[in-house]
């Protein structure tokens, strides 16, 4: 059986304050060499949207860290997941194959960042409502 | 899996979260478990088997 407790220490914490710190230089060296000016995902560059994400790390991570609760993972909890993946995955290829019979018919002209932060919240809400159903059934 | 763990839980007086801290599971685990919904690892069952004061595997979980 794998039991885990997920308790945030001072360190892990540090770990993700280093990435995010890390998104955040990215951001500010891709503005300062103007590179991937222009719009992007509601902002002015790719640098400003890479900082943006820098800070929303450290917010959650921060977040997470001061609510101190723990966090029990237990063996059903990972058969669950585990089966939710299972099924996400293979709603991942029959989307991918229903996506190129669209393609063919109708041209997919939607900008390639749009269409990517679409497709990773669509299955993300897939994940999250198979494992829901799954959570029933275990 | 059939399990008495309702019956001998509810005889040491024990709620499922009590249940539950002790062999470090979720409540909603031990809630399957009773309901005969999920099949423990052979280590959750003698965890729960130790918790509930039983001797063997045997006198908590049967097979149908």
């Amino acid at each position: 059986m794998t039991v885990s407790q997920k308790i945030w220490t001072k360190k892990s914490l540090a770990y993700k304050y280093l990435f995010s710190a890390g998104f955040i230089l990215f951001g500010l060296i891709l503005n300062f060499f103007k590179i991937g000016i222009g719009h992007f995902a509601g902002f002015n560059s790719v640098g400003s949207w890479v900082i943006y994400a820098g800070f929303l790390i450290a917010i959650i991570a921060t977040i997470i860290y001061k609510r101190k609760k723990k966090k029990i993972i237990d063996e059903r909890m990972e058969k669950i997941g585990y089966h939710a993946s299972r099924l996400t995955v293979a709603i991942f290829f029959i989307s991918l194959f229903i996506l190129m019979i669209v393609d063919g018919i109708y041209q997919i002209t939607i900008r390639y960042y749009l269409f990517i932060s679409y497709i990773i919240c669509f299955y993300l809400i897939i994940y999250f409502i198979a494992y829901k159903i799954l959570e029933r059934k275990y | 899996m059939k399990t008495k763990i309702t019956k001998l839980r509810k005889s040491l007086k024990m709620t499922q979260q009590e249940l539950a801290d002790v062999v470090e599971v979720s409540r909603q685990t031990i809630i399957s478990l009773e309901q005969g919904r999920y099949n423990p690892s052979l280590e959750l069952a003698y965890r729960i088997t130790k918790a509930l004061k039983q001797k063997k595997i045997e006198d908590v979980f049967e097979l149908k």
